[in-house]
């Protein structure tokens, strides 16, 4: 063997292996978008109400649920973990510092700050739960099965997943549901929102910060309940 | 004096023999019962002694090192993977030139340390001072970085000094790229990984079979199992029934490769990948129709076969490489 074979077998090798990285990492072979439509591009009138969402400089969005407009209400500084529409003109978030939590009391308006007080219940669980009883469960492969009274309703497979979206919350209506899915590669976490039977999809931001949500329907109310 | 000199001389006086073909049938003989390699060639005790406690020193370093990682300021952790990978690549450069084979092999290990220890060090700098825009939470782009360097590096120490060690590091640095390949897109992509890891080893093979990458048997023993891993990849690990077609097709390339250039590894790795890829086919697929002590009886007949074809093929194969 010559060194000029030697050489050959550096080329040859290290040439298959940029071009296969090249392919991947260039022209996004193997890449399959997983998201669904951007609602922010592509509103969906469907999709009712408006939300609640926390984005990742842990300011809190107020955004009609079909995408068509959004703007911020207030930055907190450290992520809420929770959040609620107390009633049409004041919202409340739970911050965690280590002291304890807080329940803060903002204008909806304006996003100025009406009361800071102790919080100490622990909702997260009831997160889970629809108005009506439903109940969702993250599953393996990326499924989300939503249970009634022991009975498997319905199965939500998100394709191309290895891990499932974090379930986020419901609509009030009970009839709508949103995740948060966190690419690779850093990018900002993504809020979707989903029908209950799976059908409709939507993804409402791309900046999501916590899977903190709340949901109000004109007319029909919010959730989750304000604390009381 | 041996039984074939007693012979050679009595079918010599016996006037059967010419004396000089007598002559050359000993110098044949003698040549042919002489050791394979003379002793030098074969590792010493003390070699090995070395060897083990050169892993010892360096398993304590590294120990020391995680136990105080905490502590350490960013520059300290760089140099404390940077520093053992400088060394070991200055020590196998060094050690190459010696003429001991015992030396040269140990300068061959260090460099196979030290694609190893280069890639941790390269990895610990990204997750420490996030060069170039690579942030540390994102990590598949370091990841890819790191495993691409890392071959290159193997690549280019195989072309100074063509070896087992260094073919052996290659093997595994291009297992990981791969690896790093099907972790680029939005969520793990097995056959990506398997494709890239397949298509580089069939190169490889090409390579190996047309003499231009040696040693020859260690690259067909490293280089055939990576394009069976490769292939059985894609199906087995989430990709479903059409990517269990790829396991199979290399299997019975890897058959035929292995019995046209009579390469008994080449058919080893084709007779365990047509194994595992049938037991995992029947489980995946028809394990609910057949039931689990269905499978596991064709799995057993299937394990019966591979042995048999093993045991069956092993001897030609071996006849074929002698000659």
């Amino acid at each position: 063997m010559t060194r000029s074979d030697r050489w050959f077998v550096v080329a040859l090798l290290g040439g298959i292996l940029a071009v296969i990285i090249t392919a991947v990492v260039a022209l996004g072979v193997g890449r399959k978008n997983v998201s669904p439509p951007d609602l922010q591009e592509q509103p969906n009138p469907a999709i009712p109400g408006e939300i609640l969402y926390v984005n990742r400089e842990s300011c809190i969005i107020l955004a009609r649920a079909s995408g068509e407009s959004r703007r911020q209400v207030a930055c907190t500084g450290i992520p809420p973990r929770l959040l609620f529409f107390l009633d049409e003109t004041r919202i409340a978030y739970v911050d965690a510092v280590p002291s304890g939590q807080n329940l803060v009391t903002l204008d909806l308006e304006t996003g100025r700050e009406l009361s800071r007080t102790a919080y100490k219940d622990d909702r997260t669980l009831l997160l889970q739960s629809a108005p009506d009883g439903t109940q969702a469960f993250q599953r393996d492969d990326g499924r989300i099965q939503l249970i009634r009274d022991g009975q498997v309703l319905t199965e939500i497979k998100f394709d191309g997943l290895d891990w499932g979206p974090q379930f986020a919350g419901w609509s009030p209506d009970s009839q709508w549901f949103a995740v948060t899915y966190n690419p690779p590669r850093g990018r900002g976490a993504e809020l979707w929102l989903v029908s209950r039977d799976g059908a409709v999809r939507g993804t409402l931001a791309k900046d999501a910060g916590t899977p903190a949500i709340a949901w109000r329907i004109a007319g029909v109310g919010a959730w989750p309940l304000p604390p009381e | 004096m041996s039984d074939l000199d007693a012979d050679l001389r009595r079918w010599v006086e016996a006037g059967i023999l010419d004396p000089q073909v007598a002559e050359r049938i000993r110098a044949f003989e003698a040549a042919r019962a002489a050791p394979a390699r003379p002793a030098a060639d074969r590792p010493g005790v003390i070699e090995v002694l070395l060897y083990l406690g050169i892993a010892v020193l360096a398993v304590g370093v590294f120990a020391l090192a995680a136990q105080n990682w905490g502590d350490l300021a960013s520059p300290a952790r760089v140099a404390v993977t940077a520093v053992p990978a400088a060394f070991t690549l200055l020590l196998g450069a060094l050690l190459r030139g010696r003429e001991e084979p015992g030396m040269r092999r140990a300068g061959q290990l260090a460099w196979a340390a030290a694609v190893g220890l280069s890639a941790l060090a390269l990895g610990v700098y990204i997750w420490e001072y996030e060069p170039f825009g690579l942030a540390r939470d994102e990590d598949t782009t370091p990841f890819l970085v790191v495993t691409a360097a890392a071959t290159g590096l193997a690549l280019l120490l195989w072309a100074v000094s063509p070896s087992v060690l260094q073919l052996l590091a290659l093997g595994a640095s291009l297992f990981f790229l791969a690896q790093a390949i099907g972790q680029w897109p939005d969520e793990y992509s097995a056959s990506l990984a398997g494709g890239s890891l397949a298509a580089a080893a069939l190169a490889a093979i090409a390579l190996a079979e047309t003499g231009r990458l040696v040693p020859r048997t260690p690259a067909r023993t490293i280089f055939g199992l990576l394009l069976a891993v490769g292939a059985y990849q894609p199906g087995f690990s989430s990709g479903g029934t059409p990517w269990e077609i790829p396991a199979f097709l290399a299997a019975a390339g890897l058959l035929a490769m292995g019995v046209w250039r009579s390469s008994f590894q080449y058919v080893l790795w084709g007779v365990l990948l047509l194994f595992a890829a049938l037991v995992r086919a029947i489980f995946q697929n028809f394990s609910d129709q057949l039931g689990a002590p269905v499978a596991l009886i064709i799995s057993g007949v299937l394990l019966i076969g591979a042995v048999l074809l093993l045991a069956r093929l092993a001897p030609q194969l071996r006849r074929g490489v002698a000659t």
